[in-house]
């Protein structure tokens, strides 16, 4: 029978477990339970709701263990929808009181409750607003190396928070304040009181962000373990990752960004968006912000927004006005042509059609139009123009989630990101007055050197055209997702998330040579488009072919012509460098992969080709209906 | 240049030094020895394990060498197994914990840590009775103390 494992092996395996699995292996046996315990209080997760009081009795087992615990994730909920609000105070003090037990070992004198306690350090001036007047003393049975912290919940006394956090500075390298109510963050003093602090998330609607001051003087006399990192005003900070809410850039005062300077080991940033965004409509700075992120950051490889942060932000490269000029008269002429032909549509037929299907029609064709004259038009231009460097250095991620991007912003970053790897798309329509059109960004707005005023206000708010212009946003449609595709080279992942490309659009649009490789005539499916009954059409290749590693995408075939899926099969196969592909919303008939065959010389170890297949073979789900050996398929996604 | 390593059997094994020096152990000896030919005795190691163990070592010979990554943060560990590394793990449990425990004893932690990751599947899911029934372990709990140990940590249950 199988020897058995050694404790310190033993230990590694377990290591690899979740606690749900720690949590039977503790079971066991005596040497199981010695060495899955640590583990198992490694990471503890805390979910309490009001009203619903589990964690009290478990309070005893984590308390007893607290010296175990590196991570520590803290969900408060007010669970409002059981017996409607509460009377009377909310029980916060409950949560104060264990947090202050769990995590620093220290109970509250008995004749001082709680209440008194919090009126106490709230009294003083605002300068001491961070000072307690009763210093909290950790015991000795505190988490000693708690590495993260995520607290989710409505803090009444942030000071009380900020004490915590305090003593937790010689171990804290991850911290999440998700804060339901008001909270004026202090950037700096986050980071001065946490020197080890690598990765930083600021959550929450409410938070305000206090201006930066002068001389943080106060601080050092509070915080006696960190003094070696107080004394120099200009020390550099270790922070990799910062999220932070948008009203970051509403931060009143010229200083409010100097934070930035010392956080040269920045590598990701994540913005979500504020409600309080809309109160600031002036003091909003992004491109400040910008400038000072590109000069100091220069580490910066992610940027990632949740919401509507203006993408000026990014300080892209200003387009040439040759190609704004076509790119605002595309976007014209595609809203007068769509509107027309829904007029003629629905006057043709006389209201047959369902509503649903005329303005899709209609789009179809009107695409078709458009493409041939102004699509290539712009190509051409953008490729003439090409921008090969980012602003950005090291930027390779841009992460735009909640429909952040028109069809616009993505037609812009096919011109202007070529750097780009990674893009990922969400919804489909962001409309909001804003956020405004990528392409529009003034030269003033991204002009260089320091001192250049910038505001949203002072470029545009006297033009009410140009506004206008700025915020007309269409959604992205397949025509949009194609030309990026097809324009922006240095792809590596994609998604489309959950945007269907047609395979009409995908067709190059001239029929150049006759030797496709497509011969194969196609009974029954004459074309409109090649009378002959040959099949001559190629898929427009994309430019990404060469470096595209993951793809999520759909693609929608309006017919069950094999061809055509074989056609975008075959296009598949072309990328070279492809390991996963995700299918969402197709209708391609999985029977007719072969043209994916075409990976297996061209990957290197051929390697690539069988996740490749994996994945296509896993996807399953989507092909609900495959009927026959002709492989139709009955069900058709949009 | 070659290594010879010698099993707990007395059978020598002739592999490229930059193969034996995936294990540390292996690497540090040579280095303290200096330019040597003379066998290096694993006497903790059989033949039949070597033989796996060398095979790990020859296939992974050009891979970088590990970053010790201080995320000790469950949540962001990866339990991916490389492909290879899984049809390489597929023998019967008295094999795998025998190369867990020569990984360990020669240093080898892409080895070790495969390893594990593959014991810990095994775990993953089971009970408390299926795992003792897995692994062939005694329960040397008494009933009282199970349950204490139960209801104690109770709130790991559902996570």
């Amino acid at each position: 029978m199988p020897l058995p494992l050694p404790g310190e092996v033993l230990s590694v395996v377990l290591s690899h477990l979740s606690t749900k699995d720690l949590f039977q292996c503790i079971q066991v046996s005596a040497l199981w339970y010695h060495e899955a315990l640590p583990h198992l209080y490694r990471t503890v997760t805390i979910n309490k709701r009001d009203g619903i009081p589990p964690f009290p009795l478990h309070l005893p087992a984590i308390l007893s263990n607290r010296h175990l615990i590196h991570h520590v994730d803290w969900f408060i909920f007010r669970d409002f929808t059981r017996g409607g609000f509460p009377n009377g105070p909310l029980p916060v003090q409950v949560f104060e009181t264990d947090l202050l037990e769990v995590l620093l070992d220290y109970k509250l004198p008995e004749s001082l409750p709680l209440s008194e306690w919090i009126d106490k350090t709230d009294q003083g001036g605002k300068d001491d607003l961070r000072k307690s007047a009763l210093p909290l003393r950790p015991g000795p049975n505190r988490p000693l190396r708690l590495k993260s912290l995520t607290l989710l919940g409505y803090f009444q006394r942030i000071n009380l928070l900020e004490n915590t956090l305090e003593h937790l500075s010689m171990s804290l390298t991850f911290l999440r304040l998700m804060v339901q109510g008001a909270y004026m963050a202090n950037l700096e003093w986050l980071l001065e009181t946490l020197p080890l602090l690598k990765h930083l998330s600021l959550e929450g609607d409410l938070i305000q962000f206090l201006p930066p001051s002068p001389r943080p003087s106060s601080y050092s006399d509070t915080n006696t373990i960190t003094n070696s990192t107080v004394e120099s005003d200009q020390s550099h900070y270790p922070l990799e990752t910062l999220t932070f809410m948008s009203a970051l850039m509403t931060r009143p005062g010229p200083t409010s960004f100097d934070i930035f300077k010392r956080l040269p080991n920045l590598k990701n940033i994540r913005i979500i968006e504020t409600q309080s965004w809309y109160r600031h409509p002036d003091g909003v700075r992004p491109g400040e912000f910008g400038r000072v992120l590109e000069k100091y950051c220069p580490k910066l490889e992610r940027i990632e927004t949740d919401g509507a942060v203006p993408v000026w932000f990014f300080r892209l490269p200003p387009l040439s006005p040759a190609i704004r000029t076509t790119m605002r008269k595309l976007e014209q002429e595609h809203a007068e042509q769509l509107a027309q032909l829904r007029a003629e549509e629905f006057q043709l037929r006389g209201g047959m059609w369902s509503t649903s299907v005329a303005p899709r029609a209609a789009n179809v064709l009107l695409q078709k139009q458009l493409e041939q004259q102004e699509r290539e038009d712009l190509v051409f231009q953008a490729l003439a123009g090409r921008i090969k460097q980012s602003y950005f250095r090291n930027l390779k991620r841009l992460e735009m989630r909640d429909h952040t991007l028109s069809a616009q912003d993505l037609v812009c970053l096919g011109i202007q990101a070529q750097f780009l790897t990674h893009v990922t798309l969400q919804r489909q329509l962001y409309t909001s007055s804003q956020v405004w059109n990528l392409y529009e960004t003034d030269p003033e707005v991204v002009g260089q050197g320091e001192d250049a005023k910038i505001t949203a206000s002072s470029a545009t708010v006297n033009n009410p055209e140009k506004l206008a212009r700025m915020r007309r946003r269409s959604p992205i449609q397949s025509r949009d997702v194609l030309f990026f595709l097809e324009v922006c080279a240095s792809l590596q992942h994609f998604s489309a998330g959950p945007i269907a490309v047609y395979f009409d659009e995908m067709l190059e649009h001239e029929d150049n040579d006759s030797d496709s490789e497509d011969h194969e005539s196609q009974e029954g499916f004459v074309r409109s488009a090649d009378g002959d009954g040959r099949d001559r059409r190629r898929i427009q290749r994309w430019a990404c072919e060469g470096s595209l590693e993951s793809l999520e995408i759909g693609f929608v075939l309006e017919t069950t012509n094999p061809n055509d899926h074989r056609l975008v099969w075959a296009h598949l196969g072309r990328f070279r460098k492809l390991r996963s592909l995700t299918l969402g919303g197709s209708n391609l008939i999985p029977s007719l992969k072969h043209g994916i065959g075409a990976l297996v010389p061209l990957s290197v170890g051929g390697r690539g080709v069988n996740e490749t297949m994996e994945k296509i073979l896993s996807f399953g789900s989507m092909w609900t209906s495959v009927v026959g050996g002709g492989g139709a398929v009955l069900d058709v996604f949009y | 240049m070659t290594v010879i390593l010698v099993s707990s059997d007395n059978q020598d094994f002739k592999v490229d030094k930059e193969v034996a020096e995936r294990s540390i152990l292996i690497k540090n000896m040579l280095e303290d020895v200096g330019e040597s030919d003379s066998p290096i005795p694993l006497p903790n190691v059989t033949s039949a394990v070597l033989t796996k163990v060398i095979e790990y070592c020859e296939h992974h010979r050009n891979d970088p060498v590990q970053v010790p990554e201080e995320t000790d943060d469950p949540r962001k560990r990866s339990n991916d197994i490389e492909e290879w590394d899984m049809k390489f793990m597929q023998v019967d449990q008295e094999m795998l914990f025998e190369i867990i425990l020569a990984a360990n004893y020669l240093d080898i932690k892409p080895l070790l840590d495969v390893g594990c990751k593959t014991v810990a599947n095994i775990i993953k899911g089971k009970t408390p009775e299926e795992i003792r029934k897995a692994f062939n372990i005694v329960n040397d709990f008494t009933p009282e103390e199970e349950a204490q140990i139960k209801k104690e940590n109770e709130w790991a249950e559902d996570r």
